[in-house]
Formats: C-alpha cells, sequence, structure tokens
C-alpha cells in the first residue's frame, strides 16, 4: 500500500507531500494543477530508474517531462509503501551522472540496487507491464479496446467472447493490427516468395520475373540471381574474346610469316620473270657464241684439213703405185726363184747321179747269183755240221797228270783239268802232255766223208768270199743289198731328172740369181699388208676430207661465211654486255626454286593463304567486336561481388521472415489456447462488475456456474446495449477491475484511475462510482479528478491538489 | 648512383562500385585517378627515375576512352625517364583492343608499353637495366607467363628487372588457378635483381621498409573494396650499381574499407563502434560492420539509433547485425506486458521455444503497432 508520495523537484511540483490512505483516494484539483505530473512521479518512484540516460528517446521524453522546465536538472521524489507488513521509504533523484536510489526499511538505508529490487518486488508483485498497462493506464486504453471490438460485434455474440476478446487485445496490442503488422511484414519480404521451396513463386526467374508484389526476399533473389547472371555472362564473354583474340593472335602471327615471306618473295616477282626472259635470251645468245667462236676457230682449220687431206690422198696414191711394182717385181722374182729351184735341184740330181755311180762304182759288186753260191755252200756247211752235231762226244779225264787238251773237229781246243767232262762233235783230239795225243771219231756218221764235205765247202766258201771281197757270207749278202740300192736310187734320181722340164738355154741361172740376191727384195706380204695400210690411209683421208666437206657445207649454209661469223660475233657480244648489265640490276630467282614455275606457284599459294588467314581474321575481328559489344563495362568480378552481397541481404531477410514465421505460428498457439482457456474466475469477476452496470439483468452468478451452457444459450446473447456508446466506459471499466482483481495473488492492488466518469449519464456514473468503492473495498485505488462532485460523490480519501 | 623505381599497380580505373550510393560512388571513381595523381606526384616528389606500373591500370578492356585519356594526361605529369607499363589480366594487351590503341596515342614520350613478353633495355643512371616484360595477353590464363625466362640467360653484368602480372600463391590463394598463378618460389628462382609484380591484392611484402626483400607486389594505389583492408600505397625502391636495395611503402590511397567483425557484450554505442578506427580519418573510410554478439534489450532496441549515427561520420557505413542478438528476458517483458496477456504469453513463449531474437523481433512489431495506435 502507497503510504506517502514526497515530491522534491518533479516536473513542475516543488517540495510537495501526498499521503494516501487504505482503499479509494481521490486527489482533485484543476486542470494544470499538477494531478497528472503527481501520477507520473508516482509512478516513476516505483518504476524509472534513476539513472538517466541522454540517448535513449525514453529516458529524454523523461527528462524532458520530469525535470523542472526550462533548467532543471533532475527530479526527485520519495515513495513511502508498505509491503508485507514492513514500511519503505523509496527515495530516487533522477540524474544523468549523479542519480540516486534508496531504500529505508524502518529507519535503515539500503543503497545496494539489487537489495532495493528484491525489497520491491515484496510489494510490486507483477512485472511494471501490468502497473503500467493495468493499473496505471489510461481508462481511455480500455475504452478503446471495446471500441475495436464493437467494430468487429459479428465475431463477439456472447459475454463470454467479449471478454476473452478483450483479454486478448489487453495491453494496448491489437491482435489484428499486430497479426496484419506480422503478415505484412512477412509478405513484404515473402511476397511471391515460396518459402518452403527457397525459390520464387511459381519458378518465375529473374528473367521472367513477378511484376508486382515483389517481397525484399524475391527482389534480392532476382537482383542476386541477375548479377549472378551478368557475371556468368560476363565472364563467359570475356572467356570467349580471350579465345578469339587469342585466334586472331595465332592467325596474325600466321599472317605475318606468310607476308613476310611474301614481301621476300613476291617483290620481285616482275624482276625474276624479266631476268627468266633476258637470262633465257643470254643463254641463246651464249649458246650461239659459243658455236660461233667454235665456228671461227674451227673454219680455218677445217679447210686446212681439207687440203690436208687431198694432199695425203694424192701422196698415198703414189706410195701405192711404188709398192704394187714393187709386188710386182717381187712376184716375178718369185717365178724365176722357182725356176731356178728345179735347176738347181736338176744339178744335184745330176751330181747325185755321178756320186752314185761312183759309189757304185766303189763297190766290190756281188750279184744275186754269187749270193745264192754262198749261200749254198754255207747250207752245205751246215748241214755237215748238223751231222757232225748229231754224233756228239762225252769225255773225262779221269786220270792225268797233266792237263789233257781237247781239240774238236774245227781246230778249236780247250784245256780240261781232271774230274772235269766235256762233249765234241763227232771228233777229238785229245793231247795229254807230250806223250799222248789221242783221235777219236764217231761212227755213227761217215765221218770222213761228213769232214770232208764240210772242209770242201768251208775252204771254197772262203776262196768264194775272197774273192767276191767278203767277209762272210752275210756281209756278202749286205754288199749285195747295197749295191742294189744304190742301184734303185741312182735309177729314182734319174727318173727325177728326167721330170724336170728343161730350160731355156740362154738363161744364166746363176747370174740372175746373184743379180736378184743383190736386189734384196722385200716379201709379198709386207708389200700386201702395206697395200691395204695405204688404202686404209686413204680411205681415213677421204673420210676426213668428206667430214671437213660436210661441216664446211652445213657452216655455210649456216653463216654464209667465215667473216660474216666473225661480225656475228661482234654483235653477239655487245648484246651480252648489254644483257649482262640489265641483268645485274635484277633481283634473280631466290635460290629455293629451281624453276620460276615452282616460283609463281609457291607465290600464288602463299597469297592464298594469306587471303584465306585475312578472311578469318576478319570473320574472328568481327566476331571479338560483336563480344566486346556484349561486354557489360562492369567486370565479372564486380558482378560477382554484388551476386555476393544480395545474396547475403536475401537470406538476411529469408532469416527474418522465418522468426516471423516463428512469430505467427506461435502467436496462432498462444490465442487458440486462450480460445480454449475458460478465464471462469476473470469472467466471474467481469460479470459481477456487469451486472451492477446492467441492474442484475442477467443472472450472471447462475450463468457462470454453467457456463458452457450460458455461453450457447440464446438469451444470454450480448446484449447490443452492452457495446452502446453509453455503456461503454462502463464495460470497459467493469472489464479493468475485473483484471486487477483477477491478476492473481491476495494482496492488495494498487489501482489508478483517471477521469473517467465524465462521460457517462448519472445513472451509469452511480453505478460506476459503486462499481470503484466495491473494488476500493479490496484494493487502494487512487482516483484523479480535476471535478470536485466527482469527488464528492466517490467521497472517500479526499487529496486536493 | 642508384635506380630510383616507384612501383605502383591495381588501379583498376573503370570500376563502378555499383553497391555504394550515388555520390560515393562518384567519388570512388574518382578517387582511383586520384590514387595514379598521388603516385605521380610522389615518384616525383622522391625524384624517381621510373614509374613502374605493373598491370591493371583500368578494369576492364572495354573501359571508357576518356578515362585512358586520362589516365595518360595523369601519367604525362611524371618527370622521370621512364614509365613502364605492364598489361595486366584485366587490361590485358592485344592489338585489336580499343584501349591500348587509344593508350598507346596518347601516352607521354617517357613512358613504354611492355606488351611483349621479352626483354626490354634501358640505361637509367648510366646504369644497364633489363627489364623481363611479362604481360598479359588475356583476363584469364592457368599458367603464368615466366615460362620463356626461364630458358633465357640473365646478362649479370645489367640491371635484370622482372614485371609481371598474376596470383602469387604465398600471398593470397587463387582458387581455380586462373589468373596467371605463380609462387615466390618460383619468382626467386628467375635470379632477378628486381621482381615488380602486380595482381594480387595485398601488398608485399607486408612491412613498411625493408633491405633485404627482391620481389614485391604493390596491391592497389586506392583500395577498391570491402577485401582490401589496407592503406592503398606504392613502394619506393632504391637499386644501386652494386645491386643493393631499399624498399619503403608509400600511402597513396584517399579511401580506404574496413570489413570486420565487431564483437560486442551487452552495450552498444558510438564510442564501441568506432574503437576498431582510431587514428583513422573517418570521412575516408568505407567500413562495413558484422555485429556479433548479445546487447542488453536496451541497446539492442536502441541499435539502429547509435548504428544511424555512424552514417555521416564515416564516407560509408554497413553494419551487419546477422550475428547481432538481444538479451530478451522475462524482465522486459515483464515491464512491458499485463501478466497473462497475449503479448505476455507470446513472447514467454518464443523465449521458451524459439529464441530471444525472434522474441525480440515479434516485441518490436508489438512496440511498432502500439506506437501507431
Ligand atoms: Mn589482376
Amino acid at each position: 500500500m502507497i503510504k506517502k508520495l514526497d515530491i522534491v523537484q518533479f516536473a513542475g511540483i516543488n517540495n510537495k507531500t501526498i499521503e494516501f490512505g487504505d482503499g479509494l483516494n481521490v486527489i482533485v484539483g484543476r486542470n494544470e494543477a499538477g494531478k497528472s505530473s503527481a501520477m507520473e512521479a508516482l509512478y516513476a518512484s516505483l518504476f524509472t530508474n534513476a539513472r538517466i540516460g541522454n540517448k535513449k528517446v525514453e529516458d529524454k521524453r523523461f527528462a524532458e517531462m520530469a525535470f523542472p522546465y526550462e533548467n532543471g536538472d533532475h527530479a526527485e521524489c520519495a515513495i513511502t509503501f508498505e509491503a508485507e507488513g514492513h514500511e519503505y521509504k523509496l527515495h530516487k533523484l533522477w540524474h544523468s551522472s549523479d542519480s540516486k536510489t534508496s531504500l529505508e526499511k524502518e529507519g535503515t538505508k539500503i543503497l545496494d540496487q539489487s537489495a532495493i529490487e528484491e525489497i520491491m518486488k515484496t510489494y510490486l508483485v507483477y512485472g511494471e507491464g501490468t502497473y503500467s498497462n493495468v493499473m496505471f493506464s489510461k481508462q481511455e486504453a480500455f475504452k478503446a479496446l471495446f471500441e475495436d471490438i464493437k467494430s468487429n460485434t459479428e465475431t463477439v455474440q456472447t459475454i463470454s467472447q467479449l471478454m476473452k476478446n478483450a483479454s486478448m487485445n489487453l495491453d494496448g496490442l491489437s491482435l489484428e493490427a499486430y497479426k496484419g503488422r506480422l503478415e505484412s511484414e512477412y509478405k513484404s519480404l515473402t511476397s511471391n516468395w515460396d518459402m518452403e521451396k527457397e525459390k520464387p513463386m511459381n519458378n518465375k526467374s529473374w528473367q521472367n520475373p513477378h511484376k508486382n508484389r515483389i517481397g525484399l526476399i524475391l527482389a534480392h533473389h532476382y537482383e542476386a540471381e541477375r548479377s549472378a547472371y551478368e557475371a556468368k555472362f560476363t565472364e563467359e564473354r570475356e572467356k570467349e574474346l580471350e579465345r578469339v583474340q587469342a585466334e586472331i593472335k595465332a592467325f596474325s602471327e600466321e599472317k605475318t610469316k606468310l607476308v613476310s615471306r611474301l614481301d621476300a618473295i613476291a617483290s620481285i616477282e616482275a624482276d625474276v620473270i624479266k631476268y627468266q626472259t633476258l637470262k633465257s635470251k643470254l643463254d641463246q645468245i651464249e649458246n650461239q657464241n659459243k658455236e660461233l667462236l667454235e665456228v671461227n676457230k674451227k673454219w680455218p682449220a677445217m679447210e686446212a684439213d681439207k687440203s690436208n687431206a687431198d694432199e695425203n690422198i694424192r701422196k698415198a696414191q703414189l706410195r701405192l703405185v711404188n709398192v704394187q711394182e714393187k709386188l710386182k717385181a717381187v712376184k716375178s722374182y718369185e717365178k724365176f726363184m722357182l725356176e731356178y729351184k728345179a735347176y738347181e735341184k736338176k744339178r744335184s740330181l745330176e751330181l747325185e747321179i755321178d756320186h752314185k755311180r761312183a759309189e757304185l762304182d766303189a763297190f766290190s759288186k756281188i750279184t744275186n747269183e754269187e749270193v745264192s753260191k754262198l749261200e749254198r755252200l754255207e747250207k752245205a756247211i751246215h748241214s755237215a755240221n748238223v751231222k757232225l752235231k748229231s754224233a756228239e762226244l762225252a769225255g773225262q779225264l779221269l786220270k792225268s797228270n797233266h792237263p789233257a787238251v781237247v781239240t774238236d773237229v774245227y781246230g778249236n781246243s780247250i784245256k780240261v783239268p781232271v774230274g772235269e767232262t766235256w762233249t765234241t762233235n763227232a771228233y777229238m783230239k785229245l793231247e795229254i802232255g807230250e806223250q799222248v795225243t789221242l783221235e777219236i771219231q764217231s761212227n755213227q756218221i761217215d765221218f770222213t766223208k761228213v769232214k770232208e764235205e764240210f772242209r770242201r765247202n768251208t775252204s771254197v766258201l772262203e776262196e768264194e768270199l775272197i774273192e767276191l771281197g767278203a767277209s762272210s757270207v752275210e756281209d756278202a749278202k749286205l754288199k749285195n743289198a747295197q749295191a742294189r740300192a744304190i742301184e734303185i736310187k741312182l735309177a729314182s734320181i734319174e727318173k727325177q731328172v728326167k721330170d724336170i722340164p728343161a730350160f731355156k738355154d740362154d738363161v744364166d741361172f746363176d747370174e740372175k740369181k746373184s743379180e736378184y740376191d743383190q736386189m734384196a727384195l722385200p716379201s709379198i706380204e709386207t708389200l700386201e699388208t702395206s697395200i691395204i695400210e695405204i688404202q686404209n690411209e686413204i680411205r681415213g683421208f677421204e673420210q676426213n676430207k668428206a667430214q671437213c666437206d660436210f661441216y664446211l657445207k652445213q657452216w655455210q649454209s649456216k653463216f654464209s661465211s667465215h667473216d660474216d661469223v666473225a661480225i656475228t660475233l661482234g654483235e653477239n657480244l655487245s648484246e651480252k654486255k648489254r644483257l649482262t648489265s640489265e641483268l645485274s640490276e635484277l633481283s634473280k630467282l631466290p635460290e629455293e626454286f629451281s624453276t620460276v614455275e615452282e616460283y609463281l606457284s609457291e607465290i600464288r599459294k602463299t597469297q592464298r593463304l594469306r587471303d584465306d588467314l585475312i578472311e578469318k581474321i576478319n570473320r574472328l575481328e568481327i566476331a571479338a567486336e560483336r563480344v566486346l559489344s556484349e561486354l557489360p563495362e562492369r567486370s565479372s568480378e564486380e558482378f560477382y561481388e554484388s551476386y555476393e552481397d544480395e545474396t547475403q541481404k536475401m537470406n538476411q531477410y529469408i532469416k527474418k521472415a522465418q522468426q516471423l514465421q516463428t512469430i505467427m505460428e506461435k502467436l496462432e498457439e498462444i490465442l487458440e489456447q486462450f480460445k480454449q482457456d475458460s478465464y471462469s474466475s476473470l469472467e466471474r469477476s467481469f460479470m459481477r462488475n456487469l451486472s451492477m452496470i446492467t441492474q442484475n439483468r442477467y443472472d450472471f452468478i447462475d450463468l457462470n456456474e454453467r457456463l458452457d451452457v450460458a455461453i450457447g444459450n440464446k438469451d444470454k446473447m450480448l446484449p447490443t446495449k452492452l457495446l452502446s456508446s453509453g455503456t461503454l466506459d462502463s464495460v470497459a471499466l467493469a472489464f479493468r477491475l475485473a483484471i486487477i482483481d483477477e491478476l492473481g495473488g491476495d494482496t492488495q492492488k494498487l489501482t489508478v484511475l483517471d477521469d473517467c466518469l465524465v462521460n457517462m449519464d448519472e445513472d451509469r456514473q452511480k453505478k460506476a462510482i459503486d462499481m470503484i468503492k466495491n473494488h476500493a473495498e479490496r484494493h487502494q485505488v487512487i482516483f484523479v479528478t480535476c471535478h470536485n462532485w466527482v469527488a464528492e460523490m466517490l467521497g472517500g480519501n479526499t487529496i486536493e491538489m | 648512383m642508384a635506380i630510383k623505381i616507384f612501383h605502383i599497380s591495381d588501379i583498376h580505373i573503370g570500376m563502378k562500385f555499383q553497391r555504394y550510393p550515388d555520390n560515393l560512388r562518384a567519388n570512388l571513381i574518382e578517387s582511383r585517378f586520384g590514387a595514379l595523381r598521388n603516385a605521380v606526384v610522389e615518384a616525383d616528389r622522391l625524384k624517381c627515375d621510373v614509374l613502374a606500373i605493373t598491370g591493371d591500370i583500368f578494369e576492364t578492356i572495354k573501359v571508357a576512352k576518356r578515362d585512358v585519356v586520362k589516365v595518360t594526361e595523369i601519367l604525362g605529369a611524371f618527370s622521370g625517364d621512364y614509365i613502364w607499363i605492364l598489361p595486366g589480366n584485366h587490361d590485358y594487351y592485344d592489338q585489336q583492343l580499343q584501349l591500348w590503341q587509344t593508350f598507346s596515342d596518347t601516352m607521354p614520350d617517357n613512358c613504354v608499353l611492355l606488351n611483349e613478353s621479352k626483354v626490354y633495355s634501358f640505361e637509367v643512371q648510366d646504369i644497364e637495366v633489363d627489364v623481363y616484360a611479362s604481360p598479359c595477353d588475356s583476363k584469364h590464363s592457368k599458367v603464368n607467363n615466366l615460362e620463356w625466362i626461364k630458358t633465357t640467360s640473365l646478362n649479370k653484368n645489367r640491371m635484370n628487372i622482372l614485371l609481371a602480372h598474376g596470383s602469387i600463391k604465398e600471398i593470397s590463394p587463387d582458387l581455380n588457378n586462373e589468373y596467371f598463378p605463380m609462387t615466390l618460389q618460383e619468382l626467386g628462382s628467375l635470379g632477378m635483381d628486381l621482381s615488380l609484380i602486380g595482381h594480387t591484392h595485398v601488398p608485399y611484402p607486408l612491412i613498411q621498409e625493408t633491405t633485404t626483400d627482391r620481389v614485391y607486389n604493390a596491391g592497389t594505389p586506392e583500395p577498391d573494396g570491402l577485401n582490401y583492408r589496407f592503406d592503398g600505397s606504392g613502394w619506393y625502391i632504391e637499386l644501386d650499381q652494386n645491386k643493393n636495395i631499399h624498399a619503403e611503402k608509400i600511402r597513396l590511397g584517399t579511401y580506404k574499407f574496413y570489413d570486420i567483425v565487431l564483437k560486442v557484450n551487452d552495450q552498444l554505442s558510438e564510442t564501441e563502434l568506432l574503437k576498431p578506427f582510431a587514428n583513422e580519418n573517418l570521412e575516408k573510410l568505407i567500413v562495413r560492420i558484422h555485429l556479433d554478439g548479445y546487447l542488453d534489450q536496451d541497446h539492442y532496441e536502441n541499435r539502429y539509433e547509435v548504428m544511424s549515427a555512424m552514417d555521416e561520420k564515416f564516407a560509408y557505413v554497413e553494419i551487419n547485425e546477422m550475428a547481432l542478438k538481444p538479451k530478451f528476458t522475462q524482465e522486459t517483458i515483464d515491464k512491458s506486458f499485463t501478466k497473462d496477456s497475449v503479448p505476455y504469453a507470446l513472447l514467454m513463449k518464443l523465449i521458451d521455444e524459439s529464441d530471444g531474437e525472434t522474441a525480440h523481433l515479434a516485441y518490436e512489431f508489438m512496440m511498432e503497432v502500439m506506437d501507431n495506435d
């Protein structure tokens, strides 16, 4: 219970003490007497922190209101109250730096803020909001609450609904307005934005955007997307441009190479072509000159050669005649030699004949008859001998002092030693020393005859042989044969001689021969070879001559004469000089080419390539130009930055929208809960108060006991009259007082009422006063009015201001 | 004798900065020219012989002709011996492109367009210099343009300087490897006396001054987006005839970007929000702050007031509160609503069954609806 308020300095009030009593207190005073200031001081003393900042609006507002006009820099009050059986005095000095708060508890001063706060809670059991919204509220605020409900009657059909509605809209917060505000805010953020899918509604992208109702999220989303698109667009163009430029660069480099190559080769094209023409002319002249020089040099030689050939032919022919004559001579010699040889042969044969004849003469001429005689003799001898042989005698000297000499029939003797054996033909004479001579003849034959025959024949033979001069029969035979051979030979030679033809008698072969021998003639072969050689020589000379003739004829037909050759040569030399000097000033065919055709085709090819490249580059340059023109003036980096900025902003708004969503959901839950809560005691209080106003037109007690029935009961429908402008003040007051009653806690509650009776008619004023008085029975009420009559009607503790 | 080189890169003239408000966008576009102008002024102040620009002067090959002319006009003010211009991947070289035709037609006489992969020889301060140029000829390339150098033998009697453009793996990842990727090791192996690289939007080395490094990545002279957290800068490099090196990072940029996460605890105040930007000229800062943490309910409630106060302090500020949550408790509910009323019950339910953030959102709308009444 507030007991006393000491205002040291507060707004326009100085050093004023207001004492309050239990129950109803009425502060009365005219306007501007400081009643509301006093109430502000009361409220501030209880709730407003002594420390006044200079930044917060509410602090500034408070200072403006509470500090004395015009130089006041502080306000100061002390409030004395009783709580839980103790009396406290809370002292406050509001100041921006030297603020003071202290609490006296039965003479003891406490400065500790939290201790003070703890103690204050024993009196101020509710939060400040409850006091400011209900206990200290302007009655107008409650009236407004019902005015709002009244404008919305169709939803409020029963008193219970009315009360619930009023309860819900308590605290000056219009739920409809609040919900509307939340929704409009939510809408302003999320309009056409799908919060769940996190996309624009209907997937309408920035390129086909929503045209209306674009919430902040969508706006920033579009902005972000547009920036992203622009960034990407720009980046793509940037890269495309880079690519095209790189291509142009590569082609240009290629082109530069081609152009410099062309510059090198094509610039001399005319020269090269002229060079080629002149060069071929020069070559022609040079070739002609070569020929001319040769011809010039050869012409006299050729003519000399020709006459040489003639001379040679003549000489060779002479030589040929000579050799042919020689040959003739040699041939007659040959013929002579044949005769000569025959002659010589005949002479030698004749000599041989002479010789053979002499030989034959020298020979003992043994005839064939003589040989036959000899052979007969020999044969007879042989036959006698065979007979002798057939009467062989064998002997053996058996014993003798001397060797025996054995002589055979032929007179041959052999010495035979003792013991030796021997044989002889038909006869033997044995002589042993001087004393013994023994003849032995074989009887087997007619030895004597045979011996005689043998002897005679042998002797005849010997005689014959001597006569014939032959040593033996054989010799005689040989000599006979030799003679015969010589005779044959002689005959043959004689025949040969006879075969040799007869010579002319007047020829002296030997003389002629010696003549020839002195001549030393060559052989026929040599001469014949010579002839062939000379003939060949002549043929060769004739060929030379023909060749010379051929050339000379050709030259004549070509150059007409040797003099003309010299003239042409002179002309050519000056032409050559002219051409050479002209050529020296011309560029030659570059070495890399072997022909002008190759050179020209290379030029054409290179030009074509260059032209192709130029066209390509032109096309690319147009493309680059196009891309460049499409390229925004801002770089992709700046667009990406914008994208990030916008996305960040969008996310902020999304977060806010989500919070709003949560708030709205929770609000719905709260409202649902409020609808379902029974409010029984609050309703009872409210109806009790209402009944005072409605003069018990409803049996509220009964109603409340059967609340469920009552709400649905037609008879218990909200009387329209109840919310008429005349009764609205009363109803608002009834509701406020019921709320205070039912706040919970059994302490008496402070209720500060402003001048809420003035708009009521007399009847309602009385009923309201009853209601207030009734309320003051349970609570401390401070009623502020500027009307004395109100104060009088209310009674209670009257405090005049 | 020493060669003095001023090395910058990646100016990206022609960026559109579409996400920023119109007037700031115009300033950001213009500031890129300003950075180039600053580079020329600084290079002249430091009496540099060479201004080396290692690629991406232009954002796109379609950059407006007047921008190209504006660039060559700015370059015309440089009074050193040479300006070496290397085409990067954003402004790659292609003979056909109007960009480089216009550039060549209007560039100052001391400007050399290094559009061929070859050795360019110069004489600077009586020192003979071989510049190994590795320009880009396309926007994307999976391979870098250093291969030709590996097969070329260096003349050690000359000053060998590489100018190349491409992502350096160790400095910043090129996820798709499509921006002429190269490595520090690879660059080191080329044996250059100095390598000036462009593309990677991180200055390298990450120190202010050095006498040992041979590889330099310039970053950009004018920060170009929230992912560039450094000052816009260039390198001032001295190379004496003995090849001793001295390099210094020179600030060039006007604007600076911050993309930071700011952890909050209970309270959110201007001081809290400004803490990361001490010593910075807020008017030239473009800032995105990702708030992360829980705020007391009243701080949370008043967060927009605090945040919107930032708007006028910075050139541009964007506060992301995705990770910012209110400490929304029954206390607030008690303070605001009548016990067991619908809003009271709803908020309690949301705290129990969802989270404080959602409950707070519900609460904010309640307040709004009630204020409107
Ligand atoms: Mn690049």
